[in-house]
């Protein structure tokens, strides 16, 4: 009887917390996935960027 | 910032210019790069590689920033904003390393065209430079692209600084004069 109260009070508190989540699931609050994947793309290319032109690697053996 | 709407399309016509400008421009140095990789006519080769330079420092240049000042000002006169929307701040982001990497490629590019012109283009690092240049205007033409995208495409995606925007704009709802 105990368990049963206490399962009838978990899944109204799971529904409460459904409920809040819910409400405050603006689709504008959310980052969309493309931004993380254009994000991790770009951080890429930089740091490429970096260790083929910067660290010597780049064009400045070349020009001397 | 308020602009007539006559001026704000003549600005918006301008961007789109200087933006597909510079994606041409940069079509047309790849163009030259694997000719000049793969000529084996030595005075073509020359050829090829004074047309790059010339192309890079009095075309290319000067429409990167262009594309990159015209797109500021459009971020400024429009309801889009520069730092609201991901797409914007992705474009900008995207033409500022292109801008980074046009300007460190300056350089090399100059070299590779008095070096041509001298006939001494034998040498096996010049090689490397030559396959290098073709690889980065084929890699700035992929980001180009991305950009043209980003523009037309504009997918949604609100950063905190237009989120924090929107909501001062729904609590003051007579204030705000630029909508998102």
């Amino acid at each position: 009887m105990e368990l049963e109260i206490t399962n009838i009070k978990v899944g109204v508190h799971r529904k409460e917390s459904q409920m809040s989540e819910q409400q405050s699931s603006d689709p504008n609050d959310v980052t969309p996935r493309w931004v993380k994947v254009f994000g991790i793309i770009f951080l890429v290319l930089v740091v490429l960027f970096v260790i083929l032109h910067l660290a010597g690697g780049g064009f400045q053996g070349h020009m001397s | 910032m308020i602009m007539n709407p006559s001026l704000r399309k003549f600005a918006l016509t301008a961007h789109v210019t200087f933006s597909v400008g510079w994606l041409g421009s940069v079509a047309a140095f790849l163009a030259l790069a694997i000719s000049g990789l793969v000529s084996q006519n030595s005075q073509s080769i020359v050829a090829y590689y004074v047309a790059m330079d010339l192309i890079t420092r009095f075309v290319i240049l000067p429409l990167c920033f262009a594309s990159l000042i015209s797109g500021l000002v459009q971020g400024f006169v429009t309801h889009w904003g520069i730092f609201r929307h991901y797409w914007v701040v992705f474009k900008l982001l995207i033409s500022i390393l292109s801008t980074v990497i046009l300007l460190v490629h300056m350089r090399p590019i100059a070299f590779l065209a008095k070096v041509a012109a001298e006939g001494a283009l034998a040498n096996p690092e010049h090689r490397q430079l030559m396959v290098q240049l073709v690889f980065d205007s084929s890699a700035a033409i992929v980001a180009l692209l991305v950009a043209v995208g980003l523009s037309i495409y504009k997918p949604q995606g609100l950063t905190k600084y237009g989120r924090r925007k929107i909501r001062e704009q729904k609590a003051m709802p007579n204030v705000g004069t630029r909508p998102l």
